[in-house]
């Protein structure tokens, strides 16, 4: 569920989670199904996400995951973007930015 | 009464109690029942903790031995999963005793060792100079030296009496004092004779060499190795970039008895098996490694048949993967 202070509320967002075989050594491999307008998530639905890199710890959990995940869609990361043009667009107009946030996740996640 | 059972106590776990459990104040009775609670899950594999407990110090925080160390051999550093506190050692006790101070893992040493070997192996010689410089590069020297010795795995010491314990499977070293005590600590003295890592029968080393010819050949290495006349620091430091392009060295000719090996199965297929691409990397660099450390990090080829030995380590690499011998 897109969080309710974020461009993404009421939208539904599916993803894909690979555990490795030797998981929780390894990260889990989480990748959005659904179509999303975020900087740090690209049009293969790759998140970047330093926790879900080099970041992981074998004590984090699925839950703790996604909820990282959630915190993204609301304060996403425009210094380190996955998707330059959108992460261009975030830090110069915002409202342009939220807009077009809103209407993907109407068109793509209602 | 109660305050007799605490004084009784050790100090540790005392202090952890308080740090965290935080609930000193309890009585006795309630106290051990939230502690066993808090305690009972290791946060790596979610599963119970039923035997004996492995310690982070300084954060505390707690695990199944076998998981931590796991960890350690996947991480970059050794900070601790949960708080990201860089760890020192592991302290090994039993769950409702008190901590053995004789069983604590000394963290850092291995892990330098791992990543010195690791850069050796990943990098060319004139790469590591511009990466480190020379001082890096002796006190590296220093460290390669150290990884010829071979280490307890419990107690991080070097193994040199010909009690010492011998795991086939994973290659772990043990002093027999230190499995003897485990074992005693974990209330199963039945066990003391199995590895640790992975539960496979330990060896004596000298005992058995005729079931395991193999074996003979490496406690000769081994032996040899303990001789080696590293022991001077000075003459150390002024050798460590001849000592680096000699183990550089080392790993190239043992790659190619292990990659001799491989390409028969990649290019023709032996017996049935073919493999692709992919896997003949993964073999190789799992081999090498393995035949790399049995033979203490020297070519010894009066010593060890590396052919031999890279074809039944390749075989057993190949049987784990999945593949299937007609």
């Amino acid at each position: 569920m897109g969080p309710p202070d974020s461009p993404y509320a009421g939208g539904v967002f599916f993803l894909s989670i690979h555990f490795p075989t030797d998981y929780p050594f390894k990260p889990p491999k989480i990748a959005f199904t659904t179509k999303i307008y975020h900087p740090n998530i690209n049009a293969n639905g790759n998140i970047c996400l330093d926790i879900l890199k080099d970041q992981w710890s074998p004590a984090l959990t699925i839950s703790k995951v996604l909820l990282s995940i959630c915190s993204l869609l609301t304060d996403a990361n425009p210094d380190d973007p996955l998707v330059p043009e959108i992460a261009h667009i975030y830090k110069t107009d915002r409202a342009k930015y939220e807009a077009t946030a809103r209407e993907w996740t109407k068109k793509y996640a209602v | 009464m109660t305050s007799l059972i605490r004084s009784d106590r050790p100090k540790e776990l005392r202090l952890c109690r308080n740090t965290q459990a935080k609930k000193a104040d309890l009585v006795d009775g309630m106290l051990d029942a939230t502690m066993v609670d808090e305690l009972a899950v290791c946060p790596i594999c979610l599963d119970e903790i039923t035997d004996s407990i492995a310690t982070l110090k300084p954060c505390n925080h707690q695990f199944h031995k076998d998981c931590i160390r796991k960890w350690h051999t996947y991480a970059d550093d050794l900070k601790c999963p949960i708080c990201r506190i860089e760890s020192k050692h592991l302290e090994m006790g039993y769950k409702l005793g008190g901590y053995h101070k004789n069983i604590k893992i000394n963290l850092e040493k291995g892990f330098n060792i791992k990543i010195t070997i690791e850069q050796a192996e990943d990098h060319s010689l004139p790469e590591l100079i511009e990466q480190f410089g020379s001082i890096h590069l002796n006190n590296q020297s220093s460290l390669i030296r150290d990884a010829r010795c071979v280490f307890c795995d419990i107690c991080g010491q070097e193994c040199s009496g010909r009690d010492d314990q011998y795991c086939e499977q994973c290659d772990s070293h043990y002093h027999e004092e230190c499995l003897r005590s485990l074992a005693c600590e974990v209330g199963d003295r039945e066990s003391w004779q199995q590895c640790i890592g992975c539960r496979n029968l330990v060896i004596k080393g000298n005992t058995r060499t005729d079931a395991h010819p193999h074996l003979f050949d490496q406690r000769i290495v081994r032996e040899q190795a303990l001789e080696y006349p590293g022991n001077s620091a000075a003459r150390m430091v002024s050798a460590s970039e001849e000592e680096l392009s000699r183990l550089l060295n080392v790993k190239t000719m043992i790659q190619t008895h292990v990659r001799g090996v491989l390409n028969e199965y990649y290019q023709s297929g032996v017996d049935g098996i073919k493999i692709n691409k992919r896997h003949f990397t993964e073999v190789n660099k799992t081999v090498s490694r393995r035949l790399y450390r049995l033979s203490k990090y020297r070519y010894q080829e009066d010593l060890i048949n590396y052919d031999t030995e890279a074809k039944r380590q390749v075989h057993i690499e190949l049987c784990r993967l999945g593949y299937v011998y007609i």
